[in-house]
């Protein structure tokens, strides 16, 4: 598995974190600096605009309740200045919300109050991730879990050596999420990616192929260690977590 | 504004009635309306002309030799066309041929027999006969066309007063839309200011405690409950305030149970979590909001880890049940005393039973109640002391149709 990156290597060489409130800004800052070598602060959405333009952040912390932009809007506005992963911070512990962030560009969120130890396993993971992804660089084709052995290349899959048959459409939703793997995709964000028409009801068709995946892939369909649903927002895959990596 | 308030009470449809499902768009067309004040009901009319012919008829006779024929022929004329103005066509056809039979009997000699003797007799009764029935024809199409011109007046009437209430009933249903918004908006920035401070006091509290400071961990776990409490006053206001959209779609009850394990899973310590669906079927689902039953089922099973000893199964199942999906956790805890079951749902109120160090304010069984019939649902509990709790999250069974069509790929 080349899952085995140590905390250390994984610092960004530079975090923007977008903070107006100057308290919870100065006590995060030393924490961040364990995640980044660079730590560039900014109290609006506009100064972030203007950090961007002058320096290459590798991944960005947003927080929602900014001065001058408010929202998803703010997350937009982030998003079109910069490829970097967002990790937002929000107030607001709902579904819609959050399904309002990640298709508005954020990569992850945090609700507030959250622990240090949470967020700072957050952005490790946002950065591992993005440097996992460019082109070149390896691409998610093989998942082990137990038993279970998932080649999302040949698309087959098979429990103790017995082969588990897949659709067409099973096997495009695996390598979506695959391709982002701890990456909560929203349901349209799937919908959008594996059917390539503009009707029917995404949520519902997704419940039914998901069930039907859960039930395939996962060794107790009622308790998914693979197959990730974030209640209201979407689903994600897990890759099973080796001892210590955690 | 409400939409009793509408200007509608100048209508006979719609007063008082704001509901749209109950007013039809046009009021049915009512006999009174359709008849104009100056015109008689069937029978009156009948009774009112055939007193005026006769009395005509009489007085005419009287002064039959005063007078010249064509003047009772203008006399039964007028009859004929009061009768057309005021009564049926067909009390008008009446009077005609009343009339040219009481000129032909009365008022052509020889008086008293309807034997027309001259040509020009003859001429004068077709001709009253034609005049009357043109006559009592036009003032009919006449009367009709009025008719017909007061109705449409009326029925422009009503849909301009049903424009008006939809118009309004729309904006009041914006208002509550946009009233909620706000709400949301304001306790979504209350929700902001109170929780930014809670952070950094709790970033601030694990760095002493990480120090090695022995205040750390006390600063940081008071912190922890106050952001609890805050956070289900907040949930509380918004719900209080209608401001929690619930978003109800047909969802597989094993995804609910799933995610709710995923909850709660670290914070089981030693309890033992028992998670099924019955009934074997993993399309069971239920119109539910998902990310709301789980915040509810979280909720229950924490309370239940809370609530009974160490070591204990909890259960957290879904079973089919007639017309409805039924989530349930159940726990080997004291239970709950019958006169306490309705109580513990109130805000504020923990059972008397319970230990008073368990901390939070009461509000999570409100909360989980509310969040319950915001999805159409209902939270209840079954327990005897001693026998353990068991609460049951109910709603509407859905189908999740598995219409996917698709035929595994061959391998």
């Amino acid at each position: 598995m080349p899952m085995t990156l140590s905390p250390s290597a994984l610092k960004a060489s530079a975090l923007l974190i977008v903070e107006d409130d100057r308290a919870l800004l100065d006590a995060l800052r030393p924490a961040l600096g364990d995640v980044a070598d660079l730590v560039l602060a900014a109290g609006s959405v506009h100064e972030a605009v203007a950090a961007l333009a002058a320096h290459e952040a590798e991944v960005v912390i947003l927080d929602l309740g900014l001065p001058d932009i408010a929202g998803a809007d703010a997350c937009r506005e982030v998003r079109a200045r910069t490829a970097a992963p967002i990790l937002v911070l929000t107030a607001r512990d709902s579904g819609e919300e959050k399904v309002r962030l990640l298709d508005a560009g954020a990569d992850d969120y945090v609700t507030k109050p959250f622990a240090t130890d949470e967020l700072l396993a957050r952005v490790r993971a946002l950065v591992r991730r993005s440097r996992g992804t460019p082109a070149g660089a390896r691409v998610l084709s093989t998942i082990t879990d137990g038993d279970l052995v998932l080649d999302l290349e040949e698309g087959t899959a098979e429990r103790a050596g017995q082969p588990i048959k897949l659709t067409r459409i099973e096997l495009a939703i695996l390598r979506t999420l695959a391709s982002q793997p701890g990456r909560t995709f929203t349901h349209r964000q799937i919908f959008d990616a594996v059917w390539a028409r503009p009707y029917g009801n995404p949520s519902q068709y997704l419940r039914v192929y998901m069930t039907h995946l859960r039930q395939k892939l996962e060794q107790v369909p009622a308790t998914p260690r693979l197959l990730i649903t974030d209640p209201g927002v979407g689903y994600r895959l897990e890759l099973p977590v080796r001892r210590g990596d955690e | 504004m409400t939409s009793d308030a509408t200007p509608t009470s100048s209508s006979r449809a719609a007063p008082g009635d704001a509901s749209p499902a109950a007013s039809p768009l046009i009021a049915p067309r009512d006999a009174s309306l359709a008849r104009p004040p100056w015109q008689f009901p069937p029978v009156a009319g009948w009774v009112f002309w055939g007193a005026t012919f006769a009395l005509g008829w009489v007085l005419l006779i009287a002064v039959r030799d005063q007078i010249e024929q064509v003047h009772a022929v203008l006399g039964f004329l007028l009859v004929v066309l009061g009768a057309a103005a005021t009564g049926t066509r067909r009390l008008a056809f009446a009077a005609a041929v009343a009339g040219a039979l009481a000129i032909n009997y009365s008022f052509e000699e020889p008086y008293g027999t309807l034997f027309v003797h001259k040509v020009l007799d003859a001429l004068i009764i077709v001709g009253f006969l034609a005049v009357a029935l043109l006559a009592s024809q036009l003032v009919s199409a006449a009367r009709r066309r009025a008719e017909e011109a007061r109705q449409r007046a009326r029925e422009v009437e009503l849909l301009a007063a049903e424009r008006i209430r939809l118009i309004e009933e729309v904006e009041h249903a914006r208002a509550l839309q946009e009233a909620a918004r706000a709400k949301d908006a304001l306790l979504a920035s209350v929700s902001h200011d109170l929780r930014t401070p809670l952070t950094t006091i709790i970033t601030l509290a694990e760095q002493g405690r990480m120090r090695g400071e022995a205040s750390g961990q006390g600063i940081e776990r008071e912190a922890r409950r106050l952001s609890h409490l805050v956070e289900n006053v907040l949930e509380f206001s918004r719900i209080a305030a209608g401001a929690w959209p619930a978003r109800l779609e047909a969802t597989a009850a094993e995804e609910v149970l799933g995610s709710v394990e995923r909850d709660v899973r670290h914070r089981l310590a030693n309890h033992v979590l028992v998670v099924r669906v019955n009934g074997d079927d993993p399309l069971l689902s239920g119109w539910l909001d998902e990310a709301l039953a789980v915040r509810v089922l979280s909720n229950l099973v924490e309370n239940a880890i809370k609530y009974s000893p160490e070591g204990s199964t909890i259960r957290l199942e879904a079973a089919p049940e007639g017309e409805e999906l039924v989530f349930s956790v159940s726990d080997e805890g004291p239970g709950i005393a019958k006169e306490d079951q309705q109580r513990v749902f109130e805000p504020f109120v923990r059972a008397q039973s319970v230990a008073p160090d368990v901390g939070g304010v009461g509000l999570g069984l409100a909360i989980a109640r509310a969040l319950a019939e915001l999805q159409q649902g209902t939270l209840t509990v079954e327990s005897r002391p001693g026998a353990g709790t068991r609460m049951l999250l109910r709603v509407r069974r859905a189908v999740l149709d598995d219409a996917t069509g698709e035929h595994p790929l061959a391998s």
